[in-house]
């Protein structure tokens, strides 16, 4: 299901924009990294594509169909969206906030489906000892891997990712980006995720793309993107880019004071 | 070493170019209130002149006196003896209530909070009806003072309880509020009890006092008000930089050196003392308490350093300005100040929560 | 390792537990429906009114002079109160977990859009000024139409300014007040010039009592509780739902300031249709939920059915003190508050698990 961005811009309420002129084209089955510096964009963007934001101007075509034609409902059984945060605390056990993922799909008398479903996740996640614990009585880590949960559950086929790893340690952070690595792989299901950590993107996303200045800096695969002239513009770092199994390996040499 | 380079400074300028406009704004309000302390002791039966109120005033500080009954007199006698405690009386009440009021939501952290949050007003209103349809006030003095006594004590019993209760368990603003509610409940349903043994009279006295309006107050009944206001102001005042820090949420807050607990019971019980102390004489004046301070938020951000001080502008202005409107209305006088406030700031505070866009809470 | 088959009947057997809750609270209104017909001026024992209730229902026509007036008294005045009592409650419970769902907010109850200084306004221009909306009508009818009719006037303006002004659930609150203010300044207004008999019909009006609940407008006030709880239970999972923040909702398929507003109507629909007849009977609606969040959680699909019935509980207990207790046919809100207040304060002191 290609997703085709074709110079959007959005702003808040005639402020200046966010992002400005941004086109890309995001194809099936595909693992995106979107990398750049904070408040550059990376989310504003990402909710443009599920319409949680409505666009100030350009298009979106979803599987050539025009976003504005889309309704929420039928959005939400193709792309599955896992937010940064949930928001307000709530007193719900971890299965039932899960469970809320099903929502698109469920219909009556469809809870014991549902289950299975939400187990199956759970194991995958190796959350399944939290099942009944009080969402808001987790970690901030669990919080990240439960939303991740509640998103897979939806059985989209586009992950929108918001930062889904920044709170988990180096080895959940593999594992879980492992995960969605083999969910691209096996199932098709294309991965848009916003990231942080340049290596984790570098290692296991096929194309990255690096905003910069509310547009799109560069674009490409992880070698052609992680140069360090382009991190250098970007993030403001001295690095050295050195080959790992095929894939660039970032090391920061050090940082440059703001101008 | 660190050393100070140019956008330090910048900083530093922008910082103070954006408290300085706060300031001027603070400033024009009180400007604003020395006028319509004027205008209001201007307004009534018998008029006096406004640039005359000033001259009266100032004269009767440097000690003039008159010639018993004569014109002088009378002037002197209205504007210092029933106006102007009717209008010090006011500005305490418009402080007293709006930083209460200020304080009480970001204690609570809810927008919904206001001074009476904690059950205040039904316990007062209970203590009045009590003494009035019973005769059992605290003290020995029957009539005015006996019902003043009772609205302040039974007004402290909500803030004791609700103290009591949060030192047992270390429990969140949620469930504080909701005690709150449960003890206005308790007192209101008691004094709906206390009020069916009562006469359609009484019920209509009794109705008439929770009003809140400024009427028949007089400079004996000002020191007691003016006091705690004073005091409960000033400290509020100078503890809102930790009223900033508690919004924070519990856990940054105490990691900020701030015991949260503590400050939290502080804060009711000068709120507490405050409101009691005004409504005991006045009534219950509503509005003020809860919407002057998302006005002051909405003009002027969120700084409790910033907005404290400026609904204690806001608040004895909106007071005054209702009072002023309802003696133009009705000479009389008998159009109580809270009706007028619901009836103009209702529907100004809805186009403020209108037009403004920005989340504010 | 837990199999799939395993996890689905935990979880299923956790929420039997929470069934069973709901089904002990929907038994014990039934015997409190039954005590509540007992209790009252005239004596007639608990398994007494049991079996003329059945007996009427069942067709059986009373012989002995004693029997037919038990009969009137049981079947033509109690009966109808103890069910409506039932109905309100429940409706009142049902109506306030809802609101406290949607608007995120713990101090949320069925009379946050602005029902209570709608309707209380309604009443005040009909026995003060003697202005009925719809002319013509008795006097207890016109008070009830006109209470009705001034009700949804506040929550139809708070529900359009928030749809006009994509109003977050905060600012709703903030609407709703500042509506509200305006409405209680002008029954204010009203009741400052009243005289003293007129302003005690009012007062009394506002205190919130059954005793006008009789066969014909029972069909209301049943359609209010069956209606309002049948409806947010099927709704349930949305309310889930909506008490995440707005992107979650959206990212779920769900526009959440469309069903937001949807659910205010419907709660206020609902709210004035009870209000109308009895008057603003506080508490309920605001404690009642929170009380069962305590045993229950957050789950809206088991919270709303378990607060409907335990809402029917505690006014019909209320009603039947208030019976019993006073030949001045006190007025079931002050029961409740007085009762419920310390109640709630002691459960609120006493609990461990953080409900919000």
């Amino acid at each position: 299901m290609p997703i085709e961005v074709e110079d959007i811009s959005f702003g808040y309420h005639n402020n200046s924009l966010i992002i400005d002129g941004i086109s890309y084209n995001f194809q099936n089955g595909k693992f995106y990294a979107i990398l750049g510096p904070n408040g550059v964009g990376k989310s504003t963007f990402i909710r443009c594509i599920n319409k949680i934001l409505k666009l100030k101007s350009g298009t979106i075509l979803i599987d050539d169909r025009n976003v504005n034609d889309i309704t929420l409902k039928e959005m939400a059984k193709l792309i599955g969206y896992v937010p940064y945060s949930a928001g307000d605390s709530f007193p719900l056990t971890v299965v039932d906030t899960v469970l809320m993922g099903r929502h698109p799909h469920s219909k009556i008398g469809s809870l014991v489906d549902d289950l299975k479903k939400v187990h199956e996740v759970l194991e995958q996640l190796e959350i399944m000892d939290l099942a009944l614990r009080e969402f808001n009585s987790l970690s901030a880590g669990q919080h990240q891997k439960v939303m991740l949960a509640r998103g897979l559950v939806q059985e989209p086929e586009v992950l929108l990712l918001d930062e889904p790893t920044s709170n988990l340690d180096v080895r959940h952070q593999m594992e879980v980006t492992k995960i969605l690595k083999d969910l691209c792989d096996q199932k098709g299901i294309m991965v848009i995720m916003i990231c942080h950590d340049l290596n984790i993107a570098a290692k296991y996303a096929d194309e990255l793309m690096l905003m910069y200045d509310k547009k799109v800096y560069a674009k490409g695969t992880p070698s052609e993107v992680l140069t360090p002239e382009n991190l250098r513009t970007v993030y403001g770092v001295e690095s050295t880019v050195v080959d790992h199994n095929g894939r660039p390996c970032v090391i920061l040499d050090d940082f440059l004071k703001q101008s | 070493m660190f050393r100070k380079n140019a956008s330090d400074d910048e900083l530093v300028q922008k910082y103070s170019a954006y408290t300085f406009k706060k300031m001027v704004i603070i400033f024009g309000g009180i400007l604003t209130l020395f006028l319509l302390m004027g205008i209001s002791i201007t307004v009534g039966f018998r008029d006096i002149d406004f640039f005359q109120v000033y001259t009266i005033v100032f004269e009767h500080i440097t000690g003039a006196t008159y010639e018993y009954h004569s014109d002088e007199w009378w002037d002197d006698w209205i504007v210092c003896n029933t106006r102007m405690p009717k209008v010090v009386a006011g500005i305490m009440a418009g402080i007293g209530l709006t930083v209460s009021g200020a304080a009480m939501q970001s204690v609570m952290k809810n927008p919904l909070a206001d001074p009476y949050t904690t059950g205040i007003s039904s316990a007062a209103v209970f203590g009045v009806t009590i003494a009035m349809i019973m005769g059992i006030t605290f003290a020995d003095i029957n009539g005015q003072y006996g019902i003043v006594f009772n609205a302040f004590i039974f007004g402290m019993i909500p803030a004791a309880v609700v103290m009591l209760v949060s030192r047992m368990n270390s429990i969140s603003p949620a469930t504080l509020i909701l005690a709150g509610i449960a003890i206005s409940y308790f007192f209101s349903a008691l004094d709906t009890l206390v009020m069916t043994m009562a006469t359609a009279e009484t019920i209509k006295s009794a109705y008439l006092w929770q009003i809140g309006s400024l009427d028949g107050l007089r400079w004996v009944d000002l020191p007691l008000m003016t006091g705690i206001v004073i005091t409960g102001s000033i400290i509020m005042g100078i503890l809102s930089k930790k009223l900033n820090i508690l919004s924070a949420g519990d856990e940054s807050a105490t990691s900020l050196g701030l015991n949260v607990n503590n400050y939290r019971l502080l804060c009711l019980m000068l709120l507490s003392l405050m409101t009691a102390s005004i409504i005991s004489f006045t009534g219950i004046i509503g509005f003020v308490g809860l919407v002057v301070p998302h006005v002051c938020r909405i003009i002027l951000g969120s700084d409790n350093k910033f907005i404290i001080p400026a609904c204690a502008v806001l608040g004895p202005i909106v007071i005054l300005s209702a009072d002023i409107i309802g003696k133009v209305i009705s000479p009389m006088g008998d159009l109580p100040m809270g009706i007028i406030m619901s009836f103009i700031g209702g529907p100004v505070f809805l186009m403020l929560i209108i037009k403004q866009r920005r989340e504010m809470w | 390792m837990m199999s799939a088959d395993e996890f689905v009947k935990k979880y299923l057997f956790l929420n039997t537990r929470r069934l069973m809750f709901v089904g002990l609270c929907a038994i014990l209104v039934l015997v409190l429906i039954i005590l509540n017909i007992s209790v009252g001026l005239y004596d007639i024992s608990f398994w007494d009114s049991y079996r003329v209730f059945i007996d009427h229902i069942m067709g059986v026509v009373p012989q002995t002079l004693e029997e037919i007036r038990e009969d009137r008294i049981i079947f033509g005045q109690r009966a109808p109160r103890a069910i409506a009592a039932a109905c309100v409650g429940a409706t009142l419970a049902v109506s306030g977990a809802a609101m406290q769902s949607t608007l995120k907010n713990p101090l949320a109850d069925p009379y946050t859009t602005g029902i209570s200084s709608g309707a209380s306004m309604g009443v005040c221009v009909f026995v003060v000024l003697g202005i009925s909306i719809v002319p013509g009508l008795s006097y207890d009818l016109g008070m009830i139409v006109n209470a009705f009719l001034f009700a949804l006037i506040p929550a139809a303006a708070i529900i359009l300014f928030s749809r006009i002004f994509k109003a977050s659930p905060t600012s709703v609150i903030l609407i709703g007040i500042a509506i509200m203010y305006v409405f209680s300044a002008c029954s204010s207004l009203i009741k400052l010039y009243a005289d003293p008999d007129d302003l005690e019909v009012v007062y009394r009006w506002g205190l919130g009592n059954l005793g006008s609940a009789n066969w014909d407008n029972l069909i209301y006030i049943a359609s209010a509780g069956v209606i309002s709880t049948v409806l947010m239970t099927i709704i349930s999972r949305r309310l889930n739902i909506l008490s995440m923040n707005d992107e979650s909702v959206m990212s779920l398929g769900m526009d959440p300031k469309k069903e937001r507003a949807l659910v205010l109507m419907a709660v206020s629909l609902c709210t004035a249709m009870v209000v109308c007849f009895t008057g603003t009977i506080g508490f309920v609606g605001l404690v009642i939920p929170h009380i069962i969040r305590i045993f229950m959680g957050s789950n809206n699909t088991y919270l709303i059915p378990a607060s409907a019935f335990a809402g029917a509980v505690f006014l019909l207990a209320a009603d039947s003190v208030a019976k019993v207790a006073g030949t001045y046919d006190l007025p079931v809100g002050v029961i409740t508050s007085i009762v419920g207040g310390p109640m709630f304060l002691y459960i609120l002191i006493k609990q461990r698990r953080k409900t919000w």
